[in-house]
């Protein structure tokens, strides 16, 4: 009975944290030049992780090894691939844009890709993480020493989103964690070697995600004591692996 | 958490220069006393290496009715409990990493893992959740017949 919770529990909290039901909505090609603002209805956002490729976990490794297989899993899943020219969605939803079309829009321009991360509480007060790739709307009509793009709306090409589990470890789930989760999440979208820009509004968040990249510059027990235990040790732990690898 | 390297140096004769030096990093006394110490106050170290029986040991601490922690508002007797400020209740130890029925859980699995060694990588998984989820490695091996914890077993 112990030795069938202990098992079962083990593959849950795998399961959840592993961003479980995690949810995406794509613009379509029909949107992009449209100037009507963008309003994605719930209909059109597609479970990404679901009972079938949620991770699972091997119960003879170590923590360790599970979490790496997790974060490689979860790679796999979530990052946008550069030469991925078939719709993600599939051949019914054509119509939403691929991997690296996303890319395309979203650099353009030569510009650094604009990830926009949130945290929130939704209607029913469960924190929520989200993320959005925003493209300014540069066109080209436009002058080239022009600032008109900067009063247009930037469009919204993919957004990701995540309902946090209602506890999270022995505490409950709150929208400081929510905010931090959200950079993991944009860490596991896009590849790597493409600069980013952060739009955040959480302070503790953002102050997070530069300690843990220069995690090296602090002393063992201000990274212990401090910068870990912020906001949450498990959150910390994992956005330092995914910022340093 | 990295552990810190512990340098010994050897000398022979005079003080003057080690003939040898070796890094270890095996700091037994002050692991032994770091699990002693937090597990008396209801903290857990856990070994990660070896998640399944961290979790497995969870479980049946959790159905212990009978630990709480310091300062637990249900403890009715201090002294029946043995728990007192600075040093706890010693019977957490028990399930710690060094603690008995920690290692008594940790050879159970390890005995299961011995018995179906000879199948696959992917059937050992699966073979090893049903063994430890089904009362005959428990009515076989027997492992708290001795003492009044066997109850919770069952």
């Amino acid at each position: 009975m112990n030795a069938r919770m202990a098992i079962d529990k083990f593959k849950e909290d795998y399961k959840f944290y592993g961003f479980y039901q995690l949810i995406e909505w794509r613009i379509s090609r029909s949107a992009i030049d449209s100037e009507v603002r963008q309003r994605p209805r719930n209909d059109e956002y597609k479970i990404l992780i679901n009972e079938e490729n949620a991770f699972k976990p091997n119960i003879q490794q170590s923590m360790e090894e599970n979490c790496e297989n997790l974060a490689d899993h979860l790679f796999q899943i979530l990052k946008l691939r550069i030469n991925h020219h078939i719709a993600e969605h599939g051949a019914e939803d054509a119509d939403f844009l691929p991997d690296h079309e996303i890319l395309e829009l979203a650099m353009q321009h030569d510009l650094p890709l604009f990830l926009s991360v949130d945290g929130c509480y939704d209607k029913q007060g469960v924190a929520t993480s989200t993320v959005c790739i925003v493209a300014p709307d540069i066109r080209p009509t436009d002058d080239p020493d022009s600032h008109e793009w900067q009063n247009r709306l930037a469009k919204i090409l993919p957004i990701r989103s995540w309902w946090l589990p209602k506890n999270w470890g022995t505490g409950a789930s709150e929208i400081n964690m929510a905010e931090a989760l959200a950079f993991i999440i944009g860490e596991y979208t896009i590849p790597s070697g493409i600069p980013i820009i952060y739009v955040t509004d959480s302070n503790n968040a953002r102050t997070l995600q530069r300690n843990v990249k220069n995690i090296h510059n602090f002393t063992h027990r201000k990274k212990v004591r401090q910068i870990k235990q912020g906001i949450n040790y498990s959150i910390a732990i994992h956005l330092e692996f995914l910022t340093n690898k | 958490m990295p552990v810190s390297p512990k340098r010994i140096m050897y000398y022979d004769m005079t003080f003057d220069e080690p003939v040898c030096e070796e890094i270890t990093y095996t700091h037994t006394h002050s692991m032994d006393l770091a699990i002693k110490t937090t597990a008396r106050l209801g903290f857990m170290l856990r070994d990660l290496q070896k998640e399944l029986c961290a979790r497995f040991v969870d479980e049946l601490l959790n159905g212990d009715t009978s630990l709480k922690t310091v300062g637990n508002p249900s403890i009715a007797n201090r002294s029946k409990l043995g728990a007192f400020i600075g040093e706890g209740n010693a019977r957490f130890i028990n399930y710690s990493m060094t603690g008995r029925i920690y290692l008594i859980v940790n050879e159970l699995i390890e005995e299961a893992k011995r018995s179906i060694l000879i199948l696959g990588t992917n059937e050992v998984n699966d073979t090893l959740e049903d063994k430890l989820s089904r009362p005959a490695l428990y009515n076989t091996t027997s492992p708290f017949l001795v003492n009044s914890l066997h109850c919770v077993w069952h």
